[in-house]
Formats: structure tokens, sequence, C-alpha cells
């Protein structure tokens, strides 16, 4: 509540909030981002909308939610209120190729450049409820919407990192919004194309997977462009990105885990910064309790 | 605002009036991190790594580095430091040894996240066309069987899972283990969330603080057995968020370092948003490889997968309460500001409901047949 009255105190009217963010932004020649922005992306944000910083983030927040954008990373974002009213009016279709029609029209309409359209995938929200006692095996799930993620290629090259993603309700109104397309250096598109140009290679895709570990040389792979997550800014570290052969590393026995692994045209092997341990008082070990 | 009934006002005026004479704090804005990435055996030898660390810590650091934030550093235990037993309940199993009190579900820590490895031996390769179909556990199994659909295209037949136990499991040579590593979290020995105000569970006591408990692990639960595998954890914890591999066949939780940071960013952008939501949503967040496509584990992401899971898979917010409407307040409603105010916690078991998002259709293609 505090929080609330301090933002209103701030007076910002709904209109000066609409002159919003400036757009993303890149080297020249890096191939471009896009936003939203929060003057386009319809969300139902409720009443009484203020514009505020807060917590790093550039915030639009109204009664029913809040749209906010990075103003380091550009990722954009709206979250409404668990009691919004916009959560509480079904799903818009049980079609999903609909739906993703739908997000697809959305998106473009508001900059994304359909020529870095990757793939489109289809996420399913569902819910249940039971006494103690009845499994969710024995009711029949809720369906409460899809989400369609737009994936990102750059000539033709996947970009797993970026993604722009919408949920609509019943009435067309999106009940989540989250984007991260930044614009990314030109060469290391270039290194991607060259490094897709080797693995298609037959002399040349020898040597690339004779420089990966021995264990991974038969594993599924695809050359993609790597980045930064959309909170980077959060780990004090600056914008990457590179050119990968991601390998997946599959499970090996019951107790095991599964991940995807990076690595350039030479085999060395590269890291996205929230794969690294982050170095800070914050990521000290506590010290167990004498208790014991 | 909290989830309310008059017997819940009345009740919360006479615990508050009680507090005021005991000291004890109304809030759980502490967060707790455990995860191990180097697994070795007994003897600190033949060890592996997974990034689990990286995991917890971009969600805890998320939270607390926020400008203004109101989550304060609960514990952090990596790697050795984090003993099987920092997540069993002593009042539960009167061992001296287990300690949860002092370590994962610490009074004041409302919010927790771990990252271990677990273990998928619920699995088979028998295939089936119906539930009914399987009857045949094999070692560590028991029965009731489920049919798992085999995931899209071909939804219609599928493989036999059954019932087993869930595990958490760090590393076999953690300096105070008492169960080579090895928790079992479907056994009723790990509870979570026990307070004065969600009263004792189960003989857990009323010594607990977990209000939101997030575990990333292999194989955490699987369809068709998802009430018998987490509602044990549950004793005053309002929602658990878990992963959920769904086909048998490879399914399961891979490293997703980026799971953490997309949890936090929900708050980071709307604290008034539904901390269930969030969990079940953050899969958005992920990057689409991070794990094998659904069904076929390959490259080919047609019909969905990845996004910290590889296969068909779900991140599963869960929640039990006291009766239907708190549960589904619970589930829906809670919000990160609300999750730190143990005057929310759970009071009873009564009622469970869960919300789920699915890293491909499962609306067209349910999980058991």
């Amino acid at each position: 509540m505090k929080q609330l009255i301090a933002l209103l105190m701030l007076n910002v009217s709904w209109a000066s909030a609409l002159a919003a963010p400036s757009k993303a932004s890149g080297a020249p020649d890096a191939i471009g981002g896009f936003s939203v922005g929060v003057e386009m992306a319809e969300a139902p944000l409720g009443a009484n909308v203020v514009r505020t910083s807060d917590m790093g983030l550039d915030k639009w927040i109204g009664d029913e939610g809040v749209f906010a954008t990075n103003p380091v990373t550009g990722s954009e974002r709206f979250v409404p209120n668990a009691n919004a009213p916009s959560l509480r009016k079904g799903p818009l279709t049980a079609d999903a190729e609909e739906h993703n029609r739908l997000a697809v029209e959305y998106f473009t309409a508001r900059g994304l450049p359909s020529d870095q359209i990757g793939f489109v995938q289809v996420l399913t929200h569902m819910a249940s409820d039971g006494m103690m006692g009845e499994s969710m095996q024995k009711k029949k799930a809720s369906f409460e919407g899809y989400t369609t993620v737009v994936n990102r290629a750059i000539e033709g090259i996947g970009v797993p990192d970026s993604f722009a993603a919408i949920r609509f309700n019943r009435d067309g109104m999106p009940t989540m919004i989250w984007k991260y397309w930044p614009a990314i250096p030109r060469n290391v598109v270039d290194q991607a194309v060259a490094l897709r140009s080797a693995a298609a290679d037959r002399g040349q895709s020898t040597g690339l997977t004779a420089r990966l570990p021995a264990e991974l040389r038969s594993a599924a792979s695809e050359v993609t462009i790597r980045h930064s997550d959309f909170d980077y800014d959060t780990s004090g570290a600056g914008f990457e990105a590179f050119a990968s052969m991601d390998v997946h590393q599959e499970r090996a026995g019951a107790v095991s885990r599964a991940r995807t692994r990076h690595f350039d045209i030479n085999g060395r092997e590269l890291s996205l910064p929230n794969q690294r341990a982050a170095q800070s008082a914050a990521t000290l070990d506590s010290v167990k309790s004498s208790y014991r | 605002m909290m989830k309310c009934s008059s017997f819940h006002i009345a009740s919360l005026v006479v615990w508050m009036t009680s507090l005021a004479g005991s000291g004890l704090a109304l809030a759980g804005r502490g967060v707790t991190a455990e995860a191990t990435d180097v697994y070795c055996d007994p003897n600190g030898q033949n060890c592996s790594s997974i990034i689990c660390i990286a995991e917890a810590d971009n969600f805890r650091n998320g939270l607390l580095n926020a400008p203004g934030t109101i989550f304060t550093p609960g514990h952090r235990f990596t790697n050795r430091s984090v003993y099987d037993t920092d997540f069993v309940d002593p009042d539960v199993t009167g061992h001296w040894f287990d300690n949860d009190t002092w370590n994962f579900d610490q009074a004041g820590n409302g919010v927790a996240y771990v990252c271990l490895h677990g273990t998928c031996n619920d699995t088979t390769n028998q295939f089936c066309w119906s539930s009914a179909d399987c009857n045949s556990p094999g070692p560590g199994q028991s029965l009731p069987g489920a049919c798992i659909g085999s995931g899209p295209p071909f939804d219609w037949w599928g493989w036999c899972a059954y019932y087993a136990d869930r595990y958490m499991i760090t590393t076999a040579d953690a300096y105070g283990n008492h169960y080579g590593g090895w928790i079992d979290y479907s056994n009723g020995y790990v509870k979570w969330g026990e307070t004065p105000n969600s009263g004792g569970w189960a003989g857990a006591g009323t010594n607990g603080g977990v209000n939101f408990g997030l575990l990333s692990n292999s194989c955490g639960t699987r369809p068709g057995f998802v009430q018998q595998q987490v509602l044990p954890l549950f004793a005053g914890m309002t929602v658990l968020g878990i992963v959920m591999p769904v086909t048998p066949q490879g399914a399961d939780d891979v490293d997703a370092p980026v799971r953490g940071t997309a949890l936090s960013n929900a708050y980071r952008t709307n604290p008034n948003g539904s901390i269930g939501h969030a969990w079940a949503d953050s899969i958005v967040g992920i990057p689409y490889n991070d794990g094998g496509s659904c069904p076929y584990l390959n490259g080919n992401y047609a019909y969905g997968g990845g996004r910290g899971i590889t296969g068909c898979g779900a991140q599963l917010a869960h929640t039990l309460d006291e009766f239907q409407s708190y549960a589904l307040w619970d589930r829906d409603t809670e919000s990160w500001n609300q999750a730190v105010d143990d005057g929310n916690d759970a009071t009873g078991a009564n009622w469970w409901a869960a919300a789920w998002t699915c890293n491909y259709d499962c609306n067209t293609y349910p999980f058991t047949l």
C-alpha cells in the first residue's frame, strides 16, 4: 500500500505515461530488434495507470496489472495482478493454430520483423482441483488457455534466447505478454553463417565433430546464435552474443540430467552469463547452524 | 490483502495478540537456495557435474538484488553443504540429525528454491493403450500404473509408468548426510511450511517457514501420481512449484539456469502477480532448445518440447489447503507480496489445486490414457 501511495504521489498522468520508452537500438550494422511499447500493447492495465521506475524497470502500473520495460536489456513484460478480472475470462480459443495466427499477427503489427520469425510454439495452461484422496488423473483438467511463443531466426539460424510470447483471453485481450528480441551484432550473425556452412560441409563437419568432447560426437546438434538473457542487467555483465554449435547432451542413466552445451567453430566450450556462478557477497554459502 | 473468512479473521486477532507477547515474526521475507553442481561418491571420487547452483542463484539473486525488494537473504547452501538432512523434519522422524528447522524450512524464510538431481525410476518400456494395461510394476515400483500418452502426434497409445516415491539427490559426500544423499519427499518425512498460523501438520511441529517452495529436479513428479507424490510435502506451505516431465521415454528436467531468472523476473515486473502462475509461466522465458523436442527428444520442435524440459512436460504449481476456496486462492491469487505473510499459510489438508503450463499442446494431447 505504501508503494502505491508513493506512486500516486508522482501524479504522472496516463497521457504522459504513454509518451513511452525509446525503441531498442543497437550498433548501425546490427540485426534489429523491436519493441512492442505500452501504447501499442493493449494490455489490460485497468484504471489509474501511473508511470514510474521501480526495481530497475520502467513500469506502467494500473489497478489490474503492470507493463514493464527493462531500460538496459529492452525486454518487455506484462503481468496482470493476481486478482485481475482479465484472468477470469477463460481462453480465446481451443484452436492452437488460430491462437498462433493471432499472436503472429499481433506482434508483426507491432514491429516484429517477419523475416526473423523462426518457428511458432504453442504452450498450454491447464488447471485442476479436487478433494484430498481424489487424483488429478481422475478429473478432467480445465483448459485455461494457450500461450504462443514466436521464436526467432536470423538468416535461418535459430536464436533461442529471443522470444515474443502472448496469451489472449476470451475477449481477445492479452493476459500475458513477454518479449525479448534484442539487436544482434552483424559479426555474430556472420560467424553463425560460417559455422553453419562448416557444419553442412561434409569435410569440415567431420573436423567440427572431432573437436567436440567424445561423448557428444553423435549427439543431436544445431547451429544457433546465443545471447544474454532478458535480465542480464542484474548480473553486472554487459550484453554478450556468440555463434554456437548447440549440442544436446542427453541424460545418462536414471540419476542424471540433460543439458544443452555451446561450442564455437574450434570446439571451444562457451557459456552464457546466466550459466556462470555469480560472484558477489550474496553468493557465499551460509554457515551451517551449530544446532546440529 | 489475504485470504479471509470470519473464522480466519477472528483467529488472526487471537494469534496476533499472542504474538505480541511472544516476539514471533509474521513475515517470511527470507529467500533460501540450496543447490548442488558437483556430484561425487561418498569418498569424494568419480565426480560429475550439472548446472543447478546458477539456476537457484539466479532466482535468489533476482529477488534480493531488485532495488526496493521486500526480500532478505535466507540461507544459501551449495554442493557439499547441501545435506540430505536439510530437508527432513525432525519432529516427524524423531531423528536428532534431521534438521529442516534450521536449514531449508527455517522460520522467517518464506521462499525457498532447491535444485538437485532426482531419479526417473518410475518409467518402463511397457507399451499401453490405457491405464488398465499397466499391471506389471518393475523393481522399486508399485501399483497403480498409469498409461502416459506418447505425446503428439500419435497420442492414442503410450508407455506405462508406475508409482514410485520421488527423490531429491544431493552429492553423496556432503558433510552431514545421513541418507546417502537421497531425500524421499513422498514418504511424509519432508514437511514444509509449518508455522503457528498453519498449526502443526502430521506431527511436524510449528517451526517451519516455507510458503512458496520451488523444486527443480529430475522427474519431480509424474502425471497419474502427482497427489500421492507431492502432497506429503505440505505442512502449511501454500504453493509448491515443481517440474513435471510427462512422456516416460526420456522426458526430464534439464539444466536451465534461466528458469531461476524467469521466475524472479515475474516478481520484479509485478509483485502483485500470482506466484503460482509465475512458476508455471516461467517456462516461457527458457530457450526453446534447453531440452530436446516433444516427444522424440531431437531438434525438431514442431510439436513443442524444450524450454527447460527435454521431451514433453510442464511446470506445475500445486497447493493444498483447508477449503476449496483457499486452495484456489493459493493457486491463482496469492501474490509475491502475500507470499511473505505467514498469515496466509495453508491451514488444513482437505483440498488441493494445481495449475501447469506444458511445453506442448497438452489440451489436445492429454497426459494419461
